[in-house]
């Protein structure tokens, strides 16, 4: 493992970020790591297992590297006997090395899900023995589905989730309109502001989609504003915010400083080396956000995800209940977090 | 022919770990044979990061 990759899972042992998670059938490549910890969460989550999931690094897809993990990773796991069908989860790649991975993916003899966010997957839809997903959720279900096995996976907001939300919009004061998330993951940042865009929603960031909806200055949001902040901009000489919330704690409070902030998004990633109690971190820094709220007479909406399984050492029912009990709203992925969040902005 | 990455995902695995003792504890906790290499990264003067790394290691 090389620079930037955090996380692998081989024959079932976690390898530094990584979740507790059965073995089983599938094969996952991720250029992004925690996109392959929400993958393989999610997979086990839903009582699948995984063979191996290999970290290859976020920049290993960029044409200055050319996938040169990625490539040796796609070729054992095609050798593999345990993996039965493979999914490639990826921050935005380079163009020339995605058209040559996609060349390669054409002669695998084992089915491949491609999860290449900042993509549309149109653009590559019809590509020999690729099955594109819009999402790491949509992964998740393509790749169960491919095994020939069905589920039951929850991806849009049921009704209590809308009346939560529609309760939580009522108590926003007039100025409240934007949404800030801080995120811990940097996959989910890019996720995230691929749902919200797809929604017709401009989000800025220190890790944008689009150059031009870069952040003028990492410590400075505007409008609806999604941060990496796990980002080597912040990180250099500290631990990371997958480790310690130092950094999330200072900026949540910032962001309760702007009058127009009605939504703050959190995610918290559970497993092997992460923090203990990524909640407790941040709990009181999130009761003083939404006290804050309350004596100017509206209220924040606190939404959350959470990245993990049961097995995962953090105690997940535990750090769910923590938020819950905050009057914080908690998701099982980082897609339904943004649904809840597109709602709102759209909908509300 | 058997390349490296495939023994690598056949065999028992051997980590050499460039990094925070808590990496090595939890796959030797996993019943993993790993390496750890003597290594501190530097706070930068920073009495706070010094206090923390400190927790960390």
């Amino acid at each position: 493992m090389g620079l930037d990759c955090g996380t692998s899972l081989l024959n079932g042992m976690g390898i530094g970020f990584a979740n507790v998670v059965r073995k089983g059938s599938i094969g996952a490549i991720g250029a992004a790591g925690t996109g392959l910890q929400e993958f393989t969460s999610q997979v086990h989550n839903l009582g699948f297992g995984i063979s191996h999931a290999i970290g290859t690094g976020s920049h290993d897809l960029s044409d200055i590297i050319g996938g040169l993990t990625a490539f040796s990773a796609l070729e054992a796991l095609q050798k593999d006997n345990k993996t039965k069908v493979v999914t490639f989860i990826s921050k935005p790649p380079g163009t020339k090395t995605l058209e040559q991975l996609l060349q390669r993916i054409s002669s695998c003899d084992k089915p491949v899900i491609g999860c290449f966010l900042g993509v549309d997957p149109e653009a590559i839809f019809g590509r020999k023995n690729l099955i594109p997903a819009n999402t790491i959720d949509e992964a998740v279900r393509l790749e169960i589905y491919t095994t020939g096995s069905s589920i039951q996976q929850q991806s849009d907001l049921s009704q209590d989730d809308l009346n939560a939300l529609a309760d939580e919009r009522a108590t926003w004061s007039s100025e409240q309109k934007n949404l800030r998330g801080i995120l811990a993951g940097g996959t989910f940042c890019y996720q995230s502001q691929q749902i919200l865009r797809k929604a017709g929603i401009t989000v800025y960031s220190n890790s944008p989609l689009d150059p031009k909806y870069k952040l003028a200055h990492p410590y400075k949001s505007i409008r609806h504003t999604i941060v990496d902040i796990g980002d080597e901009y912040y990180m250099v000489g500290k631990p990371h915010s997958m480790i310690d919330g130092t950094m999330r704690r200072r900026r949540i409070t910032t962001e309760c400083l702007d009058l127009e902030v009605a939504i703050l998004y959190l995610d918290f990633i559970l497993g092997y080396n992460d923090s203990m109690d990524p909640v407790g971190e941040l709990i009181e820094a999130i009761d003083e956000a939404k006290r804050v709220n309350k004596q100017r007479g509206w209220s924040l909406t606190v939404i959350t995800s959470i990245c993990g399984t049961e097995g995962d050492p953090q105690d997940l029912p535990f750090q769910a209940k923590m938020l819950r009990e905050a009057g914080v709203l908690v998701y099982g992925s980082n897609v339904r977090a943004m649904s809840a969040c597109r709602w709102l902005l759209v909908k509300g | 022919m058997e390349t490296e990455i495939d023994r690598l995902l056949s065999k028992p695995l051997v980590v050499i770990n460039v990094g925070l003792g808590k990496f090595a504890k939890n796959l030797e906790e996993q019943g993993v044979e790993v390496v750890q290499v003597d290594w501190t990264p530097p706070a930068g003067g920073d009495k706070e990061m010094i206090d923390l790394l400190d927790e960390l290691l």
